[in-house]
């Protein structure tokens, strides 16, 4: 085919063979350069399309002969020219994802209406185009066919695609159904990506967020490790939507007086909060029988303090005195004493709270604004995962409570709510899952409206089961086989997959996979710039909340 | 307008694939190798196309003593070249025929009957019976010689006469023939592609 005549009707190849399982494969009539791994192609076969992406590309040669260069040479330029063009071509392996009956368009041969039993929405590929149906690359058409427009409020931009730039929409009403994730090594822009989802998401009101931000970024922003500019946070571009709460009490975040200071008493926090923290204050084995008797000695809201109170040494009212009448081996309950002392003496547990700030989160959840936590300086392990276990675990209980109460007929249906957690494998890892919060939000809680949002730099270290949970799937750049490996955990295609994420651009580019999505696609994330927040907000949106901020605060 | 050529001799045998041309030109005007002639059979009979093959140019007696002398005087060898006629047997492999203005790249229902004028196509000619490629599949069949020679000399020839119709790329559309024909034998393929290269096509 000519060049001019491949401009005008856009084909790029067209089908020589494959299988359902093995996927397709075509052979480009254009220069290999002009397609790459991820390219999202259409394959016209009459009255169906089939959709798919490339996933690899191959250098063929009607006879190994005429690769050789030197037996090339022998011909004159022009014949060399033709003699290439025939006996060297690029094959396209495709992996198929959905096919579309569309019919014939009306005024052309072979036209009927369609069937009313023929279903004219994008499904699942049953089978295969013929030979020589043409290939071409997705038309922005197809893109908004696949995966919505963005003038859809439900729909969000998150980037475009990365050979034509036709923008790529996720529904957020199906993002917060299940449970989702967002990953990529560190410096991929994993924390501004989820910050524009987050963004579109609080937008969209498909759902509050309830987000714990260990590094204090998403409420105010930070300044960018690339730009060195200062980069906006959720709370200054959305201050009606978004409420800060920070950790402690009196404290600033990044010079803003945050909307909540959060303290929790001692009796917020039970005995699997502690067993969660085995690996974090070195417990022993005996722990979880000490916490056993502790619960059963002074009850589930008053054993922390009780026990804390408890003095060193021999006699009445020592932690030796209670373990010889509890049954318990003094040594394992004066070790656990002591290591517990750097929780008991966090600044942000008291005795009894002024005033009940985790109902005031709730709701402010429950009427649709997100609340950012924010750690501020209280950025250990030991704060995170306390405060953002026993957080989560009040705010499902609520959730629980409503929902059952809506189900009997009492009250609405919960607003449904995200719980975005970053440094997730802190969380979620094996040994700890099944004690957190967290693993039962992404296990059950899928039919009380409260799902996960799990941002992560190592999801191999997540436990399998909650990966598995996961719905849809954002990744940027992994290099570790088996993060890639955890990523893909549970989807089809992953070994086309797995060569596609291993080389994603470092920056920009992300995987979008899963649930959420009609199908996997690379794409180029949008830049987190004041254009963003122009189009999320329109154009007259108030910016003043930032004195000097860049305009392009991604552009390396 | 363009001439109608003389015919150049008349066919001695044939088959259903070739025939052999007893010429009667001098040697200086034989028709190329590589060239197309055309063989009317009359009566409304299909006009056989072929192309040459193959040129042999006999010895006689007279000849072998003159070659044999000692001292041949430079006037005798230039009179025998130039003037005496030598025994020259073409050989044509047919390449399609006509039925009226259809032009068939098949091989003629049935061979020319001896003694039938064989005439040089004109390039008007040449052109219409070479506009499609069926032809060069037969072309490549034969096969007492290399195919890249026999095509390297004729898609030359044949391009010259396009150009002087306006067609300038009709080389480059015989050789993707070629190059389709030829798709299964990579060793035959740089073969022939070596002879059209050496044949300059494309200058």
């Amino acid at each position: 085919m000519k060049s001019e005549e491949v401009r005008n009707t856009g084909q790029i190849g067209y089908i020589t063979g494959g299988s359902l399982k093995e996927g397709f494969i075509a052979r480009l009539i254009v220069p290999p350069e002009t397609v790459q791994e991820g390219s999202f192609v259409v394959v016209e076969d009459g009255p169906r399309v089939f959709y798919g992406l490339v996933t690899n590309l191959k250098l063929c040669a009607a006879d190994p002969r005429f690769t050789d260069a030197h037996t090339m040479n022998r011909f004159p330029p022009a014949l060399r020219e033709q003699v290439a063009a025939h006996t060297l071509y690029t094959e396209v392996e495709i992996m198929p994802a959905l096919m579309q009956n569309i019919g014939y368009a009306p005024g052309t041969p072979g036209y009927v209406p369609l069937d009313k039993n023929v279903d004219p929405e994008p499904l699942p590929v049953k089978m295969v185009p013929p030979h020589h149906s043409p290939l071409r690359a997705a038309e922005r058409f197809d893109v908004a066919n696949i995966f919505g427009s963005a003038s859809d409020p439900k729909y969000f931009e998150v980037g475009s695609t990365r050979e034509q730039g036709h923008p790529v929409a996720i529904n957020m009403e199906k993002f917060v159904q299940r449970s989702s994730g967002i990953f990529g090594s560190t410096g991929t822009g994993k924390s501004y990506l989820t910050r524009m989802i987050l963004a579109g998401l609080i937008r969209s009101k498909q759902a509050s967020a309830l987000v714990f931000d260990m590094h204090s970024e998403y409420a105010y922003g930070n300044v960018s490790p690339d730009t060195h500019t200062q980069v906006p946070g959720l709370k200054n571009k959305m201050p009606d939507r978004v409420k800060v709460c920070a950790i402690g009490t009196g404290g600033k975040v990044g010079g803003n007086h945050p909307d909540y200071d959060l303290m929790l008493e001692y009796s917020d926090v039970t005995p699997e909060d502690v067993q969660m923290l085995t690996r974090t204050l070195n417990l022993r084995d005996t722990t979880a029988t000490t916490l056993f008797a502790l619960e059963k000695s002074f009850g589930r809201d008053h054993w922390l303090q009780s026990f804390m109170e408890l003095k060193p040494g021999i006699g009445e009212g020592t932690v030796s005195d209670w373990a010889e009448q509890n049954n318990v081996n003094i040594a394992a309950a004066e070790s656990l004493q002591s290591k517990l002392n750097r929780l008991y003496h966090s600044p942000y547990l008291v005795e009894k709270t002024p005033y009940n700030v985790v109902s005031q989160i709730v709701n402010a959840l429950e009427n649709g604004i997100s609340v950012i936590i924010t750690f501020g300086k209280y950025q250990s392990e030991l704060d995170y995962l306390l405060v953002a276990n026993i957080l989560t675990r009040k705010v499902r209980a609520v959730w629980e409570k409503r929902t059952e109460d809506h189900l009997a007929g009492i009250g609405f249906k919960p607003n449904p709510l995200v719980v975005a957690i970053e440094e997730a494998h802190k969380l979620l890892s094996r040994d700890m899952a099944s004690q957190t919060a967290f693993a039962l939000i992404a296990r059950e809680m899928r039919k009380y409206s409260v799902t996960l949002l799990v941002i992560d730099q190592r999801p191999s270290q997540i436990d399998d089961e909650i990966m598995s949970q996961l719905g849809t799937r954002v990744s940027g750049w992994l290099g570790d086989e088996t993060d890639i490996a955890a990523v893909l955990s549970g989807l089809s295609g992953k070994d086309s997959l797995r060569g596609m994420l291993s080389r994603l651009q470092p920056k920009q580019e992300v995987l979008l996979l899963g649930y959420g999505v009609p199908m996997p696609l690379p794409i180029r994330s949008r830049l987190y710039d004041n254009e963003f927040w122009k189009q999320l907000l329109g154009p007259d949106h108030d910016d003043r909340a930032l004195p000097e901020e860049s305009d392009d605060w991604l552009s390396n | 307008m363009e001439e109608k050529t003389s015919y150049i001799g008349r066919m001695l045998s044939a088959n259903a694939r070739e025939c052999v041309v007893s010429s009667l030109t001098q040697q200086k005007d034989i028709p190329a190798f590589g060239s197309m002639l055309r063989i009317p059979m009359g009566n409304g009979q299909p006009e056989i196309y072929g192309v040459v093959t193959d040129i042999t140019l006999e010895e006689d007696g007279f000849l072998r003593q003159i070659a044999s002398s000692a001292n041949i005087s430079e006037e005798v060898i230039r009179d025998t070249q130039e003037n005496r006629s030598v025994p020259i047997v073409i050989r044509v492999s047919f390449i399609g025929y006509t039925e009226g203005d259809r032009v068939l790249h098949l091989l003629p229902p049935r061979p020319p009957v001896t003694l039938t004028e064989i005439y040089p196509c004109t390039v008007r000619e040449i052109c219409e019976f070479t506009r499609k490629f069926g032809y060069l599949r037969l072309m490549m069949d034969v096969n007492h010689l290399s195919a890249g020679e026999l095509l390297a000399v004729h898609l030359k020839d044949t391009a010259k006469a396009h150009v002087q119709y306006g067609d300038n790329d009709w080389a480059q559309r015989a050789v993707e023939e070629v190059m389709d024909l030829l798709g299964g034998d990579p060793a035959g393929l740089i073969a022939v592609m070596g002879a059209i290269g050496d044949a300059e096509l494309f200058l």
